[in-house]
């Protein structure tokens, strides 16, 4: 039981990375049937580096 | 939702082959008669003699024991699908004086309940320890004091029950756990009473399909592989088939779907947590990596979303 509310890291990325997220999310539904390997690589990448961003201490 | 409704007429097959003296001599034709039936159809299901391990019951009793910390009181979810199981019991005109509960969602059944069916004697039963603990501390609040409620740990595939003790069986959101369906429906009818009813409510194949499919392709785009992640659940066309297989007489489904908004895909999956619902495949693997879990979320946003940037999620009943 919590008794304080701890955000869980993926949460707090999902809330500071949305444009990314978001632009990545739309490259692979666009994609859909056929999906390979890194197929939206650059805007994943861009996404990973939002991600450490946030990690390391909101930039 | 669908309810497996049965009612099981006295068993004439039984009466043929019964002899006029002991019991265990019955139990022991019965259980022939059933295992001959086991061998001759081999469809889809797993007969019981091969014994296949889907799942892995260890790791679902804990995460059981975790949800019976983590579940609120008022989970509306559960709730909607243990009333409407319940609401069949008003269906029938038998009263029930013994019960037998089995786990899922123990505490919503006894809940709803509020006296239908006229039930006396209550058998709560769950692999988990700690949701019975939750279920006996939450007792002294209810107002069903008049029944006399007794708490059997126990696992759904190996009942320790006697055989035709117990006039109703009800299993709200816990049969689609089991390695051995069709074993542990049998084993339901055998603890029956002749002219008693199994209701039960499983999450059915259409379940988390959205998830299903997110999890695939992020899954497919960043590691270029797939992992089972949501458990195989039946099919509602072999509804049908696994209770006329249990042997019950009257069988009957019932589908229902249910679509549940949430805010983002991480309270889809707390949700589930605290529902004690999460993943307990054998063949799980259990790495999830950050960037594909952080993939799956965007993915599940972007193909799913409704306009007011809630995420729908299916839930199957039958």
């Amino acid at each position: 039981m919590k008794e304080k509310k701890t955000i869980s890291p993926l949460r707090r990325i999902l809330v500071n990375c949305t444009a990314q997220a978001n632009e990545y999310g739309a490259c692979v539904a666009a994609k859909v049937p056929e999906v390979e390997r890194d197929m939206c690589l650059k805007e994943f990448l861009a996404l990973k580096t939002c991600m450490q961003n946030t990690l390391r201490g909101k930039v | 939702m669908r309810r497996f409704l049965f009612s099981q007429t006295s068993c004439s097959l039984l009466r043929r082959q019964r002899r006029p003296k002991d019991i265990p001599h019955r139990w022991f034709i019965s259980s022939t008669s059933f295992s001959t039936a086991e061998y001759e159809d081999g469809d889809a299901f797993q007969s019981s003699p091969s014994k296949v391990k889907i799942f892995d019951r260890h790791l679902k009793r804990t995460q059981r024991d975790r949800a019976a910390w983590l579940l609120r009181p008022n989970d509306s979810f559960v709730h909607a699908v243990a009333e409407n199981l319940v609401d069949r019991l008003e269906d029938c005109k038998k009263t029930f004086p013994t019960a037998l509960c089995l786990g899922g969602s123990l505490q919503a059944v006894r809940q709803m309940l509020r006296g239908r069916g006229a039930i006396q004697k209550f058998i709560m039963m769950d692999t988990s320890y700690d949701m019975l603990k939750l279920c006996k501390s939450s007792q002294r609040d209810s107002d069903n004091e008049n029944i006399e409620t007794s708490y059997v740990v126990g696992d759904e595939e190996f009942l320790p029950i006697k055989e035709s003790s117990v006039d109703l069986v009800i299993s709200c959101l816990g049969l689609h756990w089991t390695n051995d369906l069709p074993g542990a429906m049998i084993q339901c009818k055998l603890a029956l009473k002749p002219d008693g009813l199994f209701l039960a409510a499983i999450l059915g194949g259409e379940t988390l399909k959205e998830l299903r499919i997110a999890c695939t392709v992020a899954q497919m785009d960043r590691e270029g592989g797939i992992s089972p992640r949501v458990s195989p659940l039946a099919q509602v066309r072999d509804a049908g088939n696994l209770l006329t297989r249990a042997g019950f007489a009257l069988p009957g489904v019932d589908v229902d779907e249910y679509v549940v908004r949430y805010n983002s895909a991480l309270d889809l999956i707390e949700h589930l947590r605290a529902m004690g619902e999460t993943n307990a495949l054998l063949q799980r693997t259990n790495i999830l990596k950050r960037e594909t879990a952080l993939a799956t979320a965007a993915i599940y946003d972007s193909m799913f979303a409704a306009e007011d940037g809630t995420i729908p999620a299916t839930f199957q009943h039958m």
